[in-house]
Formats: C-alpha cells, sequence, structure tokens
C-alpha cells in the first residue's frame, strides 16, 4: 500500500522540526532540513514512514553538524539579518534563548545514547521505532530513557543552581 | 510482589501517556503486556512507597518533557504539503541539457587565432620540411656481405656517403667480371669520372664518375665490351630506385649509362604510333620471330615503327596481373643508336617512365625492351626466358 505521505507529514512535520532542532539548534534551519527529509522520503514506500523519516532527518542534521562547524557564526550572521520571523518581544525572545541555552548545556552533559534516545522519545517514536534508530534492543530503551531522563533533570539543576551563585 | 523499579514505572507512564495521546500508535506491541500493567497498577495502589516512586517519576518525567520543550523553536512554520511535492518535483525532473553557446566575438576570436596558427605553419612550413640524414638510410639492399670489389666499394660509399644529393641505381654486375651475374645483389656504386678504358663506348654524362675502388672491374668490362648493343648495356638489369634527397653515393657509369639507353630506348617505343597486329604479321613486319615470355598469356600485340625501324609491342600479363610490356626491333647498330639517344637526352631529366622498371636485353640484332613494374631482379629474371 501506497504511503499516504500528505498524512505523515500532517501527524510527523513538527515533531521532526522539535527533533532536528535540538540536533542544529537553528530553528529555520531544524525546518529547512525537516522539508528536505520529506522531499528526499516522497519517492519512497517505506513500511514505517515516520522511522524512515527520521533516518532521513539524522543524516541530515549529522552532515549539518559537521558543515556547522565550519559555517556556524557566518549562518548566524546572515540569519540575524535576513530571517522574516513573527513578531515576537525582544525580552521574551531573550528570556527564550536563555532558557534554551542553559537546556542545551544540560542536554550536552548526557551521553550521545542517552540524548538521542531522549530526544526520539520526545519527537513522538515509541520503543520499538527508537531501538530500530539507534541499534539499541527494545528493553533496553525503557532503562535508557529514565536515566536520560534524571540526568538531564540533575543537570539542568545543577547548572541552575551554578547560575544562581553566579549571581 | 516486591516493590517496583524506576524503569518499569516510566515504561508504565509511557505506555499511558503514547496509548492516550498518540491513539495507541507507542504503544503498539507493548500493550501485549497489559497483563503486567494491570498488575503494576494494584500494587502501586496497595504500595505507598511505590505510589510515591510512581509520582517521583512521573514529575521527573514532566520535568524533562517541560525541559525539552523549552528548547523547541518559538514558532514553526508548516508549509503546505503541496509546496514539498512541489520542490521534490522540481529537484526530481532531469537537469536542462547544457546548449554550448559563444557570443559573437568569442567566435570571431577563436576564428582568428586559427587562421593565424594555421597561416604561420604554412609560412614555416619550409622551415621544418623533412629532410633525410645521412643515419637514415638504409644498408645496400639484396647482399648480406660484400662479394665482389663493387660490393666492398658500395659497402665504403653507404658508410661515407657524401653530402650532395643526387639519385641511386641498382646494378647487377656480370658474372664474367667477378661479380655475381643475374644472381648478385643489387649495390649501389658511387659514380667516379670516366676512365679511358670506356672510350669506345658512348661519352658518359659529365657529372657520371667511376669509384677507383672498381677500376679493375671496370677495366675488364671494357675490353669484353663488344660494341653490340648486348655487350654496351650488358645483361645487367638496371632499375632505378629513387629516394629522396639520397646522397650521390655508390653509382657506377655503367650502370648509369645502361639505365639511359633503357630509358632512351623505352622511351623511343612510348612515342610510337602501334596498331593492333596477329602474332603472324608481327613477325612478318618485325622480319624476325616474335620474341615472347613463355607461361604469360599474351595481352595483344601490335606493330609500329621505332625512329622507322619496324617494331612489335607485345603485352603479356604477370601472374599478379600487371602489364609486361616487350618492345622489340631490329636494329643494325647498336651502338650508334645508343649514342644517338644520349644526345637527344643530354640535357633532360631522367623522370621518364620512372614508375616503371625497364630492362633492355638483345637477342642476335633484336634490341627488346621489357617495362613491368617489378624489381630489376625480377625483371631479369624475366628477360632471361627470352629465346
Amino acid at each position: 500500500m501506497r504511503v499516504d505521505w500528505s498524512e505523515v507529514y500532517r501527524e510527523t512535520y513538527e515533531d521532526l522540526v522539535r527533533f532536528l532542532h535540538r540536533k542544529v539548534w537553528d530553528a529555520d534551519r531544524a525546518q529547512d532540513l525537516a522539508q528536505e527529509a520529506f522531499m528526499r522520503a516522497l519517492d519512497h514506500d517505506p513500511d514505517n514512514p515516520r522511522g524512515f523519516l527520521f533516518t532521513i532527518a539524522n543524516n541530515l542534521a549529522r552532515d549539518e553538524a559537521r558543515a556547522a562547524v565550519r559555517q556556524r557564526h557566518h549562518l548566524t550572521l546572515i540569519k540575524a539579518e535576513t530571517e522574516d520571523r513573527a513578531v515576537v518581544d525582544p525580552t521574551d525572545e531573550m528570556e527564550h534563548e536563555q532558557r534554551m541555552a542553559a537546556v542545551r548545556r544540560a542536554l550536552d552533559q548526557l551521553s550521545d545514547r542517552d540524548r538521542e534516545v531522549l530526544l526520539l522519545w520526545d519527537a513522538g517514536l515509541n520503543y520499538e521505532e527508537i531501538a530500530e534508530q539507534t541499534g539499541l534492543a527494545v528493553k533496553a530503551i525503557g532503562t535508557t530513557l529514565s536515566r536520560a531522563r534524571r540526568r538531564l533533570v540533575d543537570a539542568h539543576e545543577a547548572l541552575e543552581d551554578r547560575d544562581v551563585a553566579h549571581r | 510482589m516486591s516493590h517496583i523499579d524506576e524503569t518499569r514505572l516510566h515504561e508504565y507512564l509511557d505506555v499511558l501517556e503514547r496509548g492516550q495521546d498518540r491513539g495507541g500508535r507507542a504503544a503498539g506491541r507493548q500493550g501485549d503486556r497489559a497483563l503486567e500493567w494491570d498488575q503494576l497498577e494494584r500494587h502501586v495502589a496497595e504500595c505507598g512507597e511505590c505510589r510515591a516512586r510512581l509520582d517521583d517519576v512521573r514529575a521527573i518525567r514532566g520535568r524533562a518533557s517541560a525541559l525539552l520543550n523549552e528548547a523547541a523553536p518559538v514558532h514553526i512554520a508548516m508549509p503546505p504539503f503541496e509546496e514539498i511535492e512541489a520542490r521534490a518535483r522540481v529537484r526530481t525532473r532531469p537537469a536542462p541539457r547544457r546548449v554550448f553557446t559563444m557570443n559573437r566575438l568569442t567566435a570571431l576570436g577563436w576564428a582568428a587565432t586559427i587562421a593565424l596558427a594555421v597561416g604561420i605553419g604554412w609560412i614555416a612550413r619550409g622551415s621544418f620540411e623533412f629532410r633525410q640524414t645521412d643515419e637514415d638510410l638504409p644498408v645496400a639492399t639484396g647482399a648480406s656481405e660484400p662479394t665482389s670489389v663493387l660490393d666492398e666499394v658500395a659497402s665504403v660509399d653507404e658508410a661515407v656517403a657524401p653530402s650532395t644529393a643526387t639519385e641511386r641505381f641498382q646494378v647487377q654486375v656480370p658474372a664474367a667480371i667477378g661479380g655475381r651475374g643475374a644472381e648478385a645483389a643489387p649495390r649501389d656504386i658511387e659514380p667516379l669520372p670516366s676512365e679511358p678504358a670506356r672510350a669506345e663506348a658512348p661519352p658518359p654524362a659529365p657529372e657520371l664518375r667511376v669509384a677507383e675502388e672498381g677500376a679493375a672491374e671496370r677495366e675488364q668490362l671494357a675490353k669484353a665490351a663488344p660494341t653490340d648493343l648486348r655487350q654496351a648495356v650488358g645483361d645487367t638489369a638496371p632499375r632505378q630506385e629513387r629516394r629522396r634527397d639520397a646522397p650521390a653515393a655508390g653509382l657506377a657509369a655503367e650502370v648509369q649509362e645502361a639505365d639511359v639507353v633503357g630509358r632512351l630506348l623505352n622511351e623511343a617505343a612510348g612515342e610510337t604510333a602501334w596498331r593492333d597486329a596477329s602474332a603472324t604479321e608481327a613477325a612478318t613486319h618485325l622480319g624476325d620471330s616474335l620474341r615472347t615470355i613463355s607461361g604469360l598469356p599474351v595481352d595483344s600485340i601490335a606493330i609500329g615503327e621505332v625512329d622507322g625501324a619496324p617494331a612489335a609491342r607485345v603485352v603479356q600479363i604477370l601472374p599478379s596481373g600487371d602489364r609486361l610490356e616487350i618492345v622489340q626491333w631490329q636494329t643494325a647498330n647498336a651502338e650508334n643508336e645508343v649514342a644517338n639517344r644520349r644526345a637527344a637526352f643530354a640535357d633532360r631529366p631522367l623522370e621518364t617512365r620512372s614508375s616503371v622498371g625497364t630492362q633492355v636485353v638483345t637477342r642476335n640484332g633484336i634490341v627488346l625492351v621489357l617495362s613491368a613494374s617489378l624489381a630489376a631482379d625480377s625483371l631479369q629474371a624475366l628477360a632471361d626466358r627470352i629465346p
């Protein structure tokens, strides 16, 4: 049966963007990559469309991370000048940026495996899909996920405590 | 039932969340564990410690999700799916073929460049004309080792070939003077000034020279040479082999002379108006039996006159399909005829019918000029078959 990509798109696009955003930490770029993943997937008819999309997205994010090492600063400057986003309160935006940076630092303290499983779960994948994406056993997903959640929360609290201490 | 560990509680809440939020999709096969979850719920309801732990896990999950939401983009623009499809179609469409275009100025520039290059090449062509060097010349054809004085002369001449560009001729030395006769291989012989021994023979061309090393052989040849044309030209097999820009080396006066005679006679035959005739008619016209080479089919027989003398021309077909022409006529004094021919040709280059080998022999007062596209030794072998 042919995959109804329009339905998959409607259900998965935002999850994919969220997942990619925590990979590239750039909202516009995450959306570009999500759309790119869909464009690449349209010619295929996989059994698990969501898993297929996340595989593509993961590869795109990996390539993006390599390129970002070289171009991050340049892209940030360009986007700061050209992006056309919804008008938001600068104060709110600044606070959001600070919160996001804190979460990013907390995520960076997780192991690659814990972070990947946590982000995939947050993107809406179930245990089997996560296991397929990461190569882990299905039974190991629960353990990994519980550990990742606690480490994320603990790391974030530790960072907040440190920031408070610095103030 | 023992207390439930944190991982099981996370799994339990994940199943509840995905079962409620994702329409059971994420729970999937985890739903097979429904009995296990029922037992867990009963235990949590009875166990205050596990209930507190479950609340703690629920808080951790909620906090983690909240943190991840804070790391989510504020605004996610979701373009219509049709736009994604359209972009994908554009990408998969084959790229338009690139058509090579060149503006007029560029084309004119290229044309001018090519024209200039051709012009320079045309003007400079003389500077790069190929010139064959002495080292490029092959060793004398035929023999593998010298068998007579003339052979040695030829070998020396090859080694010290002068720079003056002339023509080379090949000759077979008659057996009477110590050469190999008809079996002898062709040798290049250098021309040197004629000698007294050749006084009775028609004077050679001024530019001809006889090699000193061959003086003894030439003297014997001169003494043995009668006035008959046969002895004047000998049974040699002169055939000119032109080599572009070859140095003047290894040319003997006898060979040059024989070649001149052959060419002159052949020229005379070529100017004759021939008419077809039968063999009997040709023999009658000739006043002697018609000479042919046995074993070769006769293509045509014609009669005419060579300088007023009755002559016949027989054309025979060689095994290769080429034509062999035998022009024959009676002559009273071959020597005078040769002298006359030479005088007529004194200032003419030896270019006549250069692509055709010529061989002159005499048989009982009959001059026979054989012409065919054959090597000298082959033509000589054919001539030897004429009775």
